[in-house]
């Protein structure tokens, strides 16, 4: 778990030396095949600041793609592919062998990863099946199916439930596959992640999963809206609020939509206010370190913001807000990135006519908590070297670009924000970096869907008006100490 | 030729043989009452029983192959103390009361109508189960858009009318129960209807034909004689549809989630998440054990006046 008070210095000439150095370094151009977006390292930055990308080069790419033979065809066995050709390569040969993969179910995440199986097992010679359930429904499945039989051999596990599943002994370490290099390509290992990013799927020492589904919640604002009414893009949220009241009922249009309904968004942009103030839930320890006045100053602006929501706040969750920013009938909207792909997808009535800006009480100080997703294998599954191979292809940088540029989402390696085509792809994408670049990940500690639900009761009472900010802001901390100890 | 075979029955043999038959009948029929028994037993006492047993251990979802260490009645002193299960109980008996009271009263009202109607009875029938058919997905998602405060048909014709704007409903700690009452209702009336209307029926015209003969009015005729005569169906509404109503979860679950502010949590809802989001199984089934009382001790009573009313 990474725990952050103090964000380090972050800010346009810091990320342009990063850039400057990544476009330096040998092998660092986009591993984009031949007839897609010119690589252009120097235009993106990756998240971390200080680490070294490792990516193959757009001729190693290409090669490997040229003289891959599905293994089905050929007969090799696992031996045969030792390392793989290239990282965009899956690794191994596994005829024969079954995956069961567990994922929410939902477009266009699950139709794209259904074609990623079969461009994995075309190579391996492995078939994917993807058993795919409403995310409502997915822990509890998850949870019955490896409390059971294990018929899973993947799972896509939220940091919500991830500590529950450690402690359980459901999760297959992966320390020993990461560090194997004849089960990775050739120049993958674990500095081919951003600072942090494995750091997020593991416990007591150990690595249980690999990261993707990057996100996180930043404010969302009309350039023509704004440049009509006469207004500059907004840097703070003081004036992110000044703006929702002057844009409130201009054009008819609410002057922001944030979320409100308790599923999850409504902690989450807490936690990025929090933090834009550097205090969090919790230290490194796990023991309580909130901040109780930080906290109510956040609250306090919630419930300014929400005067200027369109009504049913309380019932607004992220699908909602992307709604709203689709129709037109908002100036600004506080959301997580994936819910303005479809605002900025082609038939949108308000396509290219946003801007996006990390959440932030002071201009060079942004907040924000990586929310994430993650592939685990499990320890009951029968095939771990195919389940790993899978995930390890999977989570490469050049299929998350395919997956972003699919879904709007983000990935956990570091050539994946080498890549021009994810940041040209991604309106969001230099906004969501600000936001990720060192701010801490979303809890996985085992307990903490109640306690998160608990906060998340509080933050609905704040906008309901049924408490003040000061009063949630202390229950908060008084959960927090029931939950995890004083 | 009845007379000479007594006499001739040496040593009571006839009252063996009698007790016999009694003997074998008996058997007999609890031999075939075993499959039945044995089904039961599996189906419905033994996991009752075993919910019972796991609800005085503490183990999670993730522990269920692990130790399951006994904690007496922890488990159930915790439903005590526990502000949210109290809440949820609280949201329960509201929806409880008020979805069952407008149902059957409502129910009551339209099964009088459709009793009385002469033109198009059948049509009105039909599209009066339809609620009923529809699955509780869709039931959710149409209301889900039309109560949708700002694209809502409800919403937008409130706006037609010169109201600023549409209504919060699933927003509102206020009106989100409220709002799945109203679903409850639009969904479960038709049940109502159905069975007094089925009852209406069934009571003999000559009766009221001799209350029109005598100038009874038509409120003195439901009140002499129709109410009298659906007891029974009134009791089994009641009886199904507040076992149902206590038990809600789709609508909650589909909606609103509990929220907000829990202004929507259940029992069954709260019983669902203590299970399965917080993995507090053992806590879970004490609920469970706690629900499973707290309809038997409210159908007790529906029951035994069924019973007196030989329904079942």
């Amino acid at each position: 778990m990474t725990t952050r008070h103090k964000r380090p210095a972050r800010g346009a000439a810091l990320l342009g030396v990063v850039a400057l150095a990544v476009a330096a370094l040998p092998g660092c151009s986009d591993p984009e095949p031949a007839g897609t977006a010119s690589t252009d390292a120097s235009a993106s930055t990756p998240v971390t600041t200080e680490d070294t990308p490792v990516a193959a080069t757009e001729d190693t790419a290409s090669a490997a793609a040229d003289e891959t033979t599905p293994a089905a065809e050929t007969g090799e066995t696992a031996e045969a592919n030792p390392g793989g050709t290239g990282l965009d390569d899956p690794v191994g040969s596994f005829a024969g062998a079954e995956l069961v993969v567990s994922r929410w179910a939902g477009d266009p995440w699950e139709t794209h990863m259904r074609d990623m199986g079969a461009s994995w097992g075309a190579v391996t010679g492995g078939t994917v099946t993807i058993d795919a359930v409403p995310y409502s429904n997915l822990q509890s499945k998850q949870a019955l199916d490896l409390a059971g039989t294990g018929d899973m051999d993947i799972m896509q596990v939220q940091a919500l439930w991830f500590g529950d599943f450690v402690d359980a002994g459901y999760l297959l370490e992966l320390d020993d596959y990461i560090d194997d290099p004849s089960k990775n390509p050739e120049g993958y290992g674990r500095d081919s992640w951003i600072e942090g990013a494995l750091e997020m799927s593991s416990a007591n020492g150990h690595i249980y999963c690999l990261p993707d589904f990057l996100s996180a919640f930043v404010v969302a604002y009309r350039t023509d809206v704004f440049e009509e009414a006469g207004l500059e893009a907004p840097k703070t949220l003081d004036d992110v609020l000044a703006a929702a009241e002057q844009l409130n009922g201009y054009n008819g249009m609410y002057g922001i939509a944030i979320p409100g309904k308790a599923s999850g968004s409504p902690f989450e942009t807490l936690s990025a206010m929090i933090e834009a103030q550097g205090t969090w839930w919790f230290d490194a320890s796990g023991k309580p370190s909130l901040d109780v006045e930080k906290t109510a100053k956040a609250l306090d602006y919630y419930q300014k913001l929400a005067e200027f929501a369109p009504p049913g706040v309380l019932d607004y969750h992220v699908d909602e807000i992307g709604v709203a920013a689709q129709q037109g009938t908002i100036a600004m909207a506080i959301s997580s990135t994936p819910s303005f792909f479809s605002t900025e997808a082609e038939g949108s009535p308000t396509k290219g006519k946003w801007a996006y800006v990390p959440i932030a009480f002071e201009a060079d100080n942004p907040g924000g908590m990586i929310t994430y997703w993650q592939w685990c294998v499990s320890s009951k599954s029968d095939n771990p070297d195919a389940a790993y191979s899978f995930i390890q292809w999977y989570t490469n940088g050049r299929q998350q670009v395919q997956v972003a540029l699919n879904g709007g989402t983000t990935g956990a390696t570091k050539d994946f924000y080498d890549s021009a085509e994810a940041k040209a792809g991604l309106p969001y994408f230099d906004a969501l970096q600000e936001a990720l670049a060192g701010a801490p990940a979303m809890p996985n500690l085992s307990g903490w869907p109640k306690i998160q639900d608990d906060i998340q009761i509080e933050i609905q009472a704040v906008l309901q008006g049924t408490k003040t900010p000061e009063e949630a802001a202390q229950s908060m901390l008084d959960i927090l100490e029931a939950g995890l100890g004083g | 030729m009845a007379a000479s075979s007594v006499t001739v029955d040496p040593g009571g043999r006839r009252q063996r043989r009698a007790f016999g038959h009694r003997v074998s009948g008996r058997l007999l029929g609890m031999g075939m009452l075993l499959p039945a028994a044995a089904m039961l037993t599996v189906v419905i006492i033994i996991p009752i029983v075993y919910s019972a047993v796991l609800s005085t251990a503490e183990w999670g979802l993730t522990d269920m192959n692990g130790d399951k260490p006994f904690v007496g009645f922890t488990n159930f002193e915790r439903l005590w103390s526990d502000p949210d299960i109290r809440k949820s109980l609280i949201n329960t008996f509201i929806f409880v009361v008020a979805s069952v009271g407008t149902e059957v009263a409502v129910g009551f009202v339209i099964a009088n109508a459709l009793f009385e109607v002469k033109i198009g009875k059948r049509f009105a029938n039909a599209l009066i189960l339809l609620p009923m058919m529809t699955t509780p997905v869709v039931t959710g998602l149409v209301w889900r858009y039309l109560l949708d405060p700002q694209f809502g048909l409800l919403s937008q014709v409130m706006r037609g009318a010169g109201s600023a704007g549409g209504m919060d409903w699933f927003g509102s700690q206020k009106l989100a129960l409220p709002a799945l009452i109203l679903i409850d209702f639009w969904q479960w009336t038709p049940f109502c209807v159905l069975v007094l209307h089925a009852g209406m029926l069934s009571i003999p015209e000559h009766l009221f034909e001799a209350a029109r003969i005598d100038g009874a009015s038509r409120i003195q005729i439901i009140k002499a004689i129709m109410i009298p005569a659906l007891v029974p169906q009134f009791l089994l509404v009641l009886l199904f549809r507040t076992m149902d109503t206590f038990r809600v979860f789709d609508t909650v679950f589909l909606l609103t989630k509990g929220g907000p502010a829990r202004a929507t949590e259940t029992v069954g809802f709260f019983n669902y998440k203590t299970g399965f989001e917080y993995f507090d199984m053992g806590y879970a089934m004490a609920q469970s054990i706690m629900m499973l009382v707290a309809i038997l001790l409210f159908s007790v009573p529906y029951i035994r006046l069924l019973r007196k009313r030989s329904m079942i």
